[in-house]
C-alpha cells in the first residue's frame, strides 16, 4: 500500500512536474514536522499541512493561470515572497496548533471542574438534608429491607 | 413455705399518696390503708427497734388512748408484705399484730415504708442476748408455749408462712404485770435476716443471715426450742458464768458455736452445762433435734402440751468418731464439720482431697451415715491432674460438699445459702455492690437445680418450690444484658415486695407500678433531677411487676446496642403505666423532662427536615402531660418506613455521584500529563475547515472573478 501510494505520487508528479516541484518545495516544513513528530501525534503535522497548503495554493493557482511549465515554476520560486508565504503559513499552522490545543485543554479542564463542582454541590445538599451518615453508607451495599428493619441504628 | 414469695398483687402494695401530702411540720405522718398515724421523729424507741430498723413513737389519729410505734424500713429492705397481711388478720394475742402500714415521708427528706404496731405494755422480755433475766418457771414457759407460741405457729402454718425471728429479744410482755408474752415482728425484712445464728438449726446457721430463705415451720420450732432454753435458764445457754442483770457477757463466736454443734449435736452443745427439768428437757430435745425429719412437728408439740406422752427422739450422732482429722486449724470428728470447713476453703480442700490422705476416713464416715454415693465417685473429678482450674475447684468442691452433706446449704465461694435465700442474697448484693458475680455463677453453674435434685424428695427443704418455678427464667434473665433483664430483674422477680432501687428514686419509696409516675413527676420538678428518666432498675421493676408488657417493648428494651430503641421501649413502658393506672392524670413534669431526652430517637431518623418537624411536634406536646403521644410521634411506623426508603434511594444517588466525581477527578488528573483526544481532533477539524475556506476563496479570486 505504502509503495503503491509512492508509485502513484511519483507517476502524478512526472505528469504534473511543475506543480509537483512547487508543492514539493512548499511542503518541506510539513514533511520535516511529520518526520520529527511522534508517530502517535500526527495532528500537529496535519494542521501544519492544512496551513501549508493555504500558503502554497495562491502560487499554484498563479502557475496554473500563467502556464504549467518549469520556467514559470522557477520564476515563482525565484520570488522570496513565495517562500515567505509558503513557509510563513506553515509556521502559522504550527502556532495555530499550539494555541488551539491550549485553549481546548483549558476549556475541557474548566468543564470538568464545573461538573465536579456541580456534583459536590449536589452531595453537599444531600448531606445537609440527610446527614453525613449517607456518605459513610454510600460505601456499603445494603438492601433496602435491611435499612428499613435497622432504622434505629444510625442515629 | 414460699407463699410469701409469690408474685405481689398490685393491691397488696402500701397505699400511696404524694410525698408532700404526708409532710407536716415537726411530724411525719404514716398514711396507712386504714388510717393515718402521726409519728414523732424525735422520739426513738430502741426497745421496739430491730436490726437496721428503728422504731419511733406514733399515735393513731382519732384514738389518743392507743400507744403505738412505727418501724421505719428503708427501701433497701425487702418487706414481707404477705406475712404482714396475714398477721394483720390474726385475732389471738400471741403475735405482735401490725395495725397498718404505708409510705411515710421522713425528716431526712426521704420516703420509707412505715409499719405501725400497738405498743406492748410490759416491754421486751430480754434486752440483749448477752444479758441475763429472771428465769421463767416451768409453768410460765409451758403457758407461753400453750397460749402464745403454739397458736401463733399454727396460724402461720395455716397461712403457709413462717416467722423466722423467734428469740427472747423479740418477745414482749403484753401487759404491765408481765404475765402475757407476745412474739415480736418479723415483717420489716426478708425471713431469717435478723435472727441470730444461735436460734437457727445447724444447716441454717451455716448460711449467711440473708441466705436462709423463708424456711418451714420446723425452723420456727427450732428457734422456739432455743428460746425456751433461754427463758428457763434466764441467760444464754452458751455462757457458762452469766453476769448480773445489767452486765453483758461476751458469747462465743458463731463459728465456734457451729463447730461445737457439729461435733456434739445441738442438744449436747446447749445443755452441756445447763441442767433443766425433765419436762423442759423433753420439750427442748424434741424441738432441737438436728435432723429436721425427727424434730417435733407442730402437731407433736400440740399433743405434748395437751398432755399426751410424746417422746423426744434421741439424737444419734452420725458420721462422728473418736479419730479426728485436722484441717484448717481445727480437729474435725464429724464428717459434716470437715465438709463445712472444706466448703469455706475450696482451693485448699481440692488439694487435700486429691491427696487421697482422707479417703479411708471419709469413706468410713460416709458408710456410717448411709450415704448412697461412694467417695471415689464424688472426688473423681478432683483427682484428675490438671483437670480443674481455680474456679473449677470451687465448683467441684461445692458440688462434692452438696453430695456428701445434702441437707446443708449451697456453699460456693464463701456464700452459703438455701435456694429460698437467693432473694435475700440478691438484695444484700445489690445493697453492698458485692458478690454479684458469685450469684451469677451460682445460677449459671446450676447449683440450685443440683441441690434440688439431691434434696428433691425431701419436702421439708426450704424454698424449693419458688426456685423451681422461676429458675429457668432467672437463667434467661441473666443471659440477656438488655434493659429489663440481668441481675436487677432477678432481684425484683424474687422479691415481690421490694421497692424500686433506682437511683432516680433516691428519695422516693416506689413500692408498686402505680407509684412510678407520681415519683417521677416529683423528681422531674426537683432541682437535682438526674440526666435520665429511666434506668435498668426501673425497667426491671416494671417488667417484673407488670403482667402483660407488650412483646415489642420487651424486644426494644432488650436491644442492648440501640439506645433509641431502648428509649422507645422506655416510653412505651411509662405510657403503659399511665394508661393502666393514671389514665386521666397529667404528668407535665415528666413529659417536659421526656421531651429533653428524646434526641436519640429523633436522631434515629435520617432526614434532617423530618427531624426538625419531629422536634417541633415533641416540643408542642411537652406540656400536655401525656406520654402516649410521644410514641405516636416518635415511633410512627409509616414515617420510619418512608425515612428508611428515602434514605436508601438517596444513598444510592449519593453513591452514583461519588462514582462520577471519582471519574472526573481521574480525568482531571490525566489531563495534567496527557492531552485530551478532543484537543487534537478539534484543532485538526478547525484547521481543515480553515484550509477549505481559504482554498475556496483563493480559487474564486484566481479563476472566477
Amino acid at each position: 500500500m505504502y509503495y503503491f501510494v509512492l508509485i502513484m505520487i511519483g507517476s502524478v508528479s512526472a505528469v504534473f512536474l511543475p506543480s509537483a516541484v512547487l508543492i514539493g518545495c512548499g511542503i518541506l516544513p510539513t514533511i520535516a514536522v511529520f518526520m520529527v513528530a511522534e508517530k502517535q501525534n500526527t495532528a500537529q503535522g496535519i494542521v501544519m499541512f492544512n496551513f501549508n497548503i493555504i500558503g502554497i495554493s495562491p502560487h499554484l493557482f498563479t502557475l496554473w493561470s500563467q502556464g504549467h511549465t518549469l520556467p514559470n515554476v522557477i520564476n515563482i520560486l525565484h520570488d522570496p515572497a513565495t517562500w515567505t508565504v509558503m513557509y510563513g503559513s506553515a509556521f502559522l499552522g504550527w502556532g495555530f496548533y499550539i494555541f488551539m490545543t491550549f485553549i481546548i485543554h483549558n476549556v475541557i479542564v474548566l468543564l470538568i471542574e464545573n461538573k465536579m463542582n456541580s456534583i459536590k454541590k449536589q452531595q453537599k445538599s444531600i448531606i445537609s438534608k440527610w446527614g453525613s451518615e449517607v456518605k459513610a453508607a454510600a460505601t456499603q451495599k445494603n438492601d433496602p429491607q435491611a435499612v428499613a428493619t435497622n432504622g434505629f441504628s444510625n442515629g | 413455705m414460699d407463699n410469701e414469695q409469690k408474685k405481689a398483687p398490685e393491691k397488696a402494695s402500701p397505699p400511696q399518696q404524694p410525698a408532700a401530702a404526708t409532710k407536716a411540720p415537726g411530724k411525719s405522718v404514716l398514711q396507712g390503708v386504714k388510717g393515718t398515724y402521726p409519728v414523732n421523729p424525735e422520739k426513738h424507741l430502741p426497745e421496739y427497734s430491730s436490726l437496721n430498723v428503728k422504731a419511733y413513737e406514733a399515735t393513731v389519729e382519732g384514738d389518743k388512748s392507743t400507744k403505738s410505734f412505727v418501724l421505719i424500713c428503708p427501701k433497701e429492705h425487702s418487706p414481707r408484705i404477705s406475712v404482714l397481711k396475714a398477721a394483720q388478720n390474726y385475732t389471738e394475742k400471741g403475735l405482735m399484730r401490725p395495725i397498718d402500714w404505708g409510705r411515710i415521708a421522713w425528716k431526712d427528706g426521704r420516703e420509707y415504708l412505715g409499719i405501725a404496731f400497738e405498743q406492748p405494755l410490759g416491754g421486751r422480755v430480754l434486752e440483749d442476748l448477752n444479758k441475763t433475766m429472771p428465769p421463767l418457771s416451768e409453768k410460765d414457759v409451758i403457758d407461753f408455749v400453750k397460749e402464745c407460741a403454739l397458736p401463733t405457729l399454727n396460724f402461720l402454718q395455716k397461712n403457709q408462712i413462717t416467722h423466722r425471728r423467734i428469740n427472747p429479744t423479740n418477745l414482749y410482755y403484753a401487759d404491765e404485770k408481765k404475765k402475757k408474752i407476745l412474739i415480736g415482728e418479723a415483717y420489716s425484712n426478708y425471713a431469717g435476716f435478723a435472727q441470730p445464728a444461735l436460734f437457727e438449726s445447724i444447716e441454717s446457721s451455716m448460711c449467711e443471715p440473708y441466705g436462709r430463705g423463708p424456711g418451714t415451720v420446723q425452723n420456727d420450732l427450732y428457734s422456739l426450742g432455743v428460746t425456751i432454753l433461754f427463758l428457763v435458764l434466764g441467760h444464754n445457754p452458751l455462757i457458762k458464768k452469766p453476769g448480773s442483770n445489767d452486765e453483758a457477757v461476751a458469747t462465743p463466736a458463731e463459728d465456734d458455736v457451729l463447730y461445737d454443734r457439729l461435733q456434739k449435736g445441738t442438744v449436747s452443745a446447749y445443755l452441756a452445762n445447763n441442767p433443766v427439768s425433765a419436762t423442759i428437757g423433753t420439750l427442748v430435745k424434741g424441738l432441737l433435734h438436728d435432723v429436721a425429719e425427727e424434730r417435733w412437728t407442730l402437731q407433736q408439740l400440740s399433743d405434748w402440751i395437751s398432755g399426751k406422752n410424746i417422746v423426744a427422739k434421741e439424737q444419734k450422732l452420725r458420721g462422728v468418731t473418736a479419730k479426728a482429722i485436722e484441717y484448717s486449724g481445727r480437729e474435725h470428728y464429724a464428717l459434716r464439720s470437715l465438709i463445712h470447713a472444706f466448703a469455706q476453703t475450696p482451693g485448699k480442700a481440692a488439694e487435700v482431697m486429691r491427696s487421697e490422705e482422707l479417703d479411708s476416713w471419709m469413706q468410713e464416715r460416709l458408710h456410717q451415715i448411709g450415704s448412697p454415693i461412694t467417695l471415689s465417685d464424688a472426688t473423681k473429678p478432683l483427682k484428675i491432674p490438671g483437670a480443674l482450674g481455680a474456679s473449677g475447684s470451687e465448683i467441684k468442691v461445692s458440688k462434692l460438699c452438696m453430695y456428701i452433706d445434702p441437707v446443708s446449704p449451697i456453699r460456693y465461694k464463701g456464700m452459703n445459702l438455701f435456694p429460698g435465700g437467693l432473694a435475700g442474697c440478691l438484695v444484700e448484693c445489690h445493697k453492698n455492690g458485692e458478690k454479684k458475680q458469685t450469684i451469677n455463677e451460682i445460677i449459671s453453674q446450676n447449683l440450685i437445680p443440683d441441690w434440688k435434685t439431691i434434696n428433691g424428695k425431701n419436702k421439708t427443704k426450704s424454698g424449693v418450690k419458688i426456685v423451681d418455678r422461676i429458675f429457668n427464667k432467672l437463667e434467661q434473665f441473666l443471659k440477656y444484658p438488655g434493659l429489663g433483664y440481668g441481675i436487677e430483674r432477678c432481684l425484683y422477680q424474687l422479691n415481690p415486695y421490694i421497692a424500686c432501687q433506682s437511683r432516680i428514686f433516691d428519695k422516693h419509696y416506689v413500692a408498686s407500678l402505680k407509684d412510678i409516675l407520681p415519683a417521677l413527676e416529683d423528681v422531674s420538678k426537683g432541682k437535682n433531677k438526674k440526666d435520665l428518666f429511666f434506668d435498668r432498675h426501673i425497667a426491671a421493676f416494671i417488667m417484673a411487676r407488670a403482667k402483660d408488657v407488650p412483646q415489642q417493648t420487651v424486644k426494644e428494651l432488650g436491644n442492648n446496642n440501640d439506645i433509641s430503641a431502648n428509649l422507645v421501649g422506655a416510653l412505651r413502658l411509662l405510657s403503659y403505666i399511665q394508661d393502666a393506672y393514671h389514665p386521666r392524670q397529667k404528668f407535665t413534669g415528666i413529659t417536659s423532662w421526656l421531651s429533653k431526652h428524646t434526641d436519640p430517637i429523633i436522631e434515629s431518623y435520617h432526614n434532617r427536615n423530618r427531624r426538625r418537624n419531629l422536634r417541633k411536634k415533641v416540643d408542642s406536646i411537652a406540656s400536655q402531660g401525656h406520654i402516649k403521644p410521644f410514641i405516636d410521634i416518635l415511633d410512627n411506623p409509616l414515617e420510619r418506613e418512608n425515612d428508611s426508603r428515602e434514605f436508601f434511594a438517596v444513598r444510592q444517588k449519593f453513591s452514583a455521584l461519588d462514582q462520577s466525581l471519582s471519574r472526573l477527578r481521574n480525568q482531571e488528573k490525566a489531563l495534567k500529563s496527557h492531552k485530551h483526544p478532543l484537543e487534537n481532533t478539534i484543532t485538526v477539524l478547525t484547521s481543515a475547515l480553515i484550509m477549505f475556506l481559504a482554498l475556496m476563496f483563493t480559487f474564486k479570486e484566481y479563476f472566477l472573478s
